[in-house]
């Protein structure tokens, strides 16, 4: 009896939704153009007409709900933690052993970063699964610039301060000549080097970029040729959820490894 | 209708060539680095308690099979960007 | 000179090879993870979840591949003024660049996810470790399917 009220309402829902959607016209000249702002890099009118307005709503808007979140967890820290307390701690605790796991005891130190940024990816990728017509603040290419580039001087800065600036310097010219038993510094490389360095900060924050912004674009158009009828549902699990998440571990994970690579 | 000149040609040529240079050198590195996961995957699998060490020679042996991928994002870039009609 | 003509081409060739080597790569993944089950029948549920987070990752250069192919083809929507012969050649540069750039990096993802579901046969309990190796293996074997989009994204919007 409950099962047929259920498949009852969910046939009714979707012969609603077929009947809205007959009547909606497919739009698709604004893709293409709508997301991608950074044209003003080219070299015209970059100043503040550059700057992406609903970006930074949305960008403050999850800084403040996960401020809130936090604010709300640890109001009364008890012993035996609430539920809120338990899924903070869990949360912490997994990052502390994926950080000490990587880098040994002074990992520890990266791990607020490498949790906050993996949270706020996560629920900045999350936005567009609210069904306001927010855009993914991550989608736009100023906001994983940003993170890429905070990530970037924390590798080199780290690098430096647990190496010395003399051993950080001779490793831009790996891998030395090495004639009886004296090290040369290879000069041919060390362009090389400096290239392949900002090719990392390149590819991490375009990876970002691209992921989300190609799973926003599929998302517009599919949704647009079925018309807003069922499929658009799954399309939201898959790129909203299920992609958001794993994109944002990946780019927490890499700024660790980032860090790794250059510290040892 | 475009006005084609000589100058016009030399550009969208290098427009091809940096469509070229990328699209066919990305393969390679991509391929290789790959296979260099697989085989620090397999690595982790049988001893885990090495993770840190197998990871970061695998990183270090991407970092240098890529060097060719970032070869040809250099010429990609210049031929953009110097090559001017 | 026919833009409309270029940028379909470019569309159809971003996608078309673009998708080859990651449909490859997800079927061996698909295919080690099979054989993995058959060999530890306990631990399906951890193998599957191996492989899904790794196909999810393996596809993103498919998905470069489609947004770049979905640009050249709404591209007609916004034909600038002055159109040149390097705007018409960038166009069949972009899709040339992204389709044969998602290749690569596609099967060797693949490569990764499915020795990560070998390795899952052999010792389920280190789940953990095994899929941290993958996703940072695969993450940065495609870098150079990124520099390919950042490459196919300056021909299509910069120039």
């Amino acid at each position: 009896m409950k099962k047929k009220i259920i498949w009852a309402s969910v046939i009714a829902f979707l012969i609603l939704e077929i009947l809205i959607g007959i009547n909606i016209k497919p739009d698709m000249s604004s893709i293409g153009e709508a997301r991608h702002k950074f044209h003003s890099i080219a070299g015209h009118e970059l100043p503040f007409g550059g700057i992406n307005v609903p970006t930074m709503y949305v960008t403050w808007g999850v800084m403040a709900f996960i401020i809130i979140l936090a604010l709300l967890a640890m109001r009364n820290v008890k012993l035996v933690p609430g539920r809120l307390q338990l899924v903070f701690e869990m949360f912490v605790g997994a990052f502390d052993k994926l950080c000490s796991d990587t880098l040994g005891e002074r990992g520890r130190k990266f791990m607020p970063l490498v949790a906050s940024l993996f949270i706020f990816i996560c629920l900045c990728n999350w936005v567009g699964l609210i069904p306001l017509g927010w855009e993914e603040p991550t989608s736009d290419l100023n906001t994983t610039l940003g993170l890429g580039i905070i990530c970037f001087f924390v590798s080199h800065g780290a690098a430096i301060r647990y190496k010395g600036i003399k051993k950080y310097i001779l490793d831009y010219f790996e891998p030395m000549i090495e004639i009886k038993g004296v090290k040369i510094p290879n000069v041919v490389f060390m362009p090389l080097n400096v290239v392949g360095e900002i090719g990392k900060l390149i590819s991490h924050s375009f990876r970002l970029y691209g992921n989300i912004l190609g799973g926003a674009i599929i998302m517009q158009v599919v949704s647009n040729l079925v018309r807003y009828i069922a499929l658009p549902v799954g399309l939201n699990l898959f790129f909203g959820l299920f992609v958001g998440a794993v994109q944002a571990f990946v780019f927490s994970m890499l700024a660790l490894t980032y860090v790794s690579v250059l510290v040892e | 209708m475009v006005e084609i000149t000589g100058a016009e040609i030399i550009r969208a040529a290098a427009m091809l060539g940096a469509g070229l240079a990328m699209g066919f050198g990305a393969i390679g590195p991509g391929v290789g680095e790959g296979y260099a996961a697989g085989k620090a995957c397999e690595g982790v699998a049988r001893e885990p308690e090495n993770a840190g060490l197998i990871t970061r020679t695998m990183l270090v042996g991407q970092a240098v099979s890529e060097s060719t991928g970032i070869y040809s994002l250099v010429i990609a870039l210049l031929l953009i960007f110097v090559v001017k009609a | 000179m026919n833009m409309e003509l270029y940028a379909y081409l470019g569309g159809a060739l971003s996608i078309g090879l673009g998708a080859i080597g990651a449909g490859y790569g997800i079927g061996m993944a698909a295919s080690e993870a099979t054989k993995a089950i058959t060999r530890q029948p306990n631990a399906s549920g951890k193998i599957t979840k191996v492989m899904l987070v790794g196909q999810a990752v393996t596809e993103s250069p498919a998905i470069f591949a489609l947004l770049i192919a979905l640009f050249l083809v709404f591209k007609v929507y916004h034909v600038p003024e002055q159109i040149t012969l390097a705007n018409i050649a960038g166009l069949l540069a972009a899709g040339i660049c992204m389709g044969f750039g998602a290749m690569g990096p596609g099967v060797g993802s693949g490569m990764a996810n499915a020795s990560a579901c070998t390795g899952m046969g052999v010792q389920p309990e280190n789940e953990n470790a095994i899929m941290r190796t993958m996703l940072i293996g695969q993450a940065v074997s495609q870098s150079t399917s990124v520099y390919a989009l950042v490459i196919s994204m300056l021909l299509l919007f910069v120039i």
